[in-house]
């Protein structure tokens, strides 16, 4: 059977790079979800439904 | 053949997952986006009625967000003219730090997103205007007008005149001659900022292939659009105070904006070539972003300040 090639070692610049990414993904997907629960409860409140 | 060449890259560099936030930032078109919102801000507090101030925010979120999808769609698309181009060569796709298909899963992802969000937050019609508006731009526009016709960014501009329009219909549900009054400010500015662009940035143009009206039609041509062009702007810029948008503030306002614009559309038209004739591209290039602001810009001011406007002739 083949050998796979090992996957490449990220750099410490590469590492900082995808720290900061992941960290910037991570607050867009908490913003995300809290604009839909506002949006959800200012709904429910005019009573359009969620 | 090599592997190597095949793929485009060596086998052992990771496959994409380069990007940092802030290429991905830059792949939203960034400035494009701030014009959008600007006049998808002003699109929402000149219609009649009310709408709560959430909404409001919503309205103008995902608008912003469909404006960024575009223009990573845009950028995915035209990633091999871009490289050829001065001004785009450092681009996200043509600069490497994000490959062609990252680009195009998160333009789609968000463009889906923005119109999704928009129906269920605010209305469908909204909604349906903004899928409408982000199809305009990345396929009419950027597939088939960009490369085809010297006309390209006079139909194209619509996409960019689409935002008020679609922050008016989240507050009425509908479209009347006041959202379409704001439409043709930003359509009749279109052809005379970016004509005036490829004044000065033509051999940018004719290396990538794209057939902006000065390669095509000829400089003097281009000029004469310019002014023509110019001059019905004066005829859109008069439709926001007939139309009951806007009153006396906007009406002084443009009146003065709109002269100067079509002052700089002439001496344009004027110089002709040679270095004065640049510079006065230059002049009108920059001072038709002017223009456009003032005009937007003086409409916000008049509803935040709660003047009255005109009423509605037309």
């Amino acid at each position: 059977m083949e050998q796979r090639k090992p996957v490449p070692a990220f750099s410490p610049a590469d590492m900082k790079r995808r720290k900061a990414r992941a960290l910037v993904m991570a607050l867009l997907l908490v913003a995300f979800i809290v604009i839909v629960f506002i949006t959800t409860v200012y709904k429910i409140k005019a009573g359009v439904g969620g | 053949m090599s592997l190597e060449h095949t793929y485009g890259h060596a086998l052992d560099e990771p496959l994409g997952g380069q990007g940092s936030a802030r290429d991905y930032f830059e792949l939203l078109k960034p400035r494009v986006m701030s014009l959008v919102v600007f006049t998808a801000i002003v699109g929402l507090f000149a219609a009649p009625g009310h709408i709560h101030p959430w909404f409001g925010f919503m309205t103008i979120l995902c608008i912003a967000v469909g404006a960024g999808a575009s223009g990573a769609l845009n950028m995915w698309y035209d990633a091999d003219i871009d490289a050829v181009m001065k001004r785009t060569a450092n681009r996200p796709i043509p600069s490497g730090a994000i490959l062609p298909g990252e680009a195009l899963g998160f333009g789609v992802v968000l463009a889906l997103a923005s119109v999704v969000m928009l129906a269920l937050a605010v209305n469908w019609q909204a909604a349906a205007m903004l899928a409408f508006t982000i199809f305009f731009y990345v396929v009419i526009y950027t597939m088939g007008l960009k490369r085809r016709t010297p006309q390209n960014i006079v139909i194209g501009g619509a996409a960019g005149a689409f935002p008020p329009v679609i922050a008016w219909t989240a507050v009425t549900g509908t479209v009347d001659l006041g959202a379409l009054s704001l439409f043709l400010l930003i359509f009749m500015w279109t052809p005379p900022h970016f004509w005036a662009l490829a004044l000065f940035r033509e051999g940018d143009y004719a290396k990538a292939g794209i057939p902006m009206l000065p390669n095509v039609a000829g400089r003097a041509e281009t000029r004469k659009q310019i002014l023509l062009y110019a001059l019905v702007s004066v005829a859109a810029a008069a439709l926001p105070a007939l139309t009951g948008v806007a009153g006396a503030l906007y009406a002084a306002g443009a009146a003065v904006m709109t002269a100067a614009f079509v002052k700089q559309a002439v001496d344009v038209y004027r110089l002709g070539d040679g270095e004065g004739g640049d510079k006065a591209a230059k002049r009108l290039f920059g001072f038709s972003i002017l223009w456009l602001f003032s005009m937007f810009a003086l409409i916000l001011a008049e509803k935040l300040l709660g003047l009255a406007a005109f009423s509605a002739v037309l």
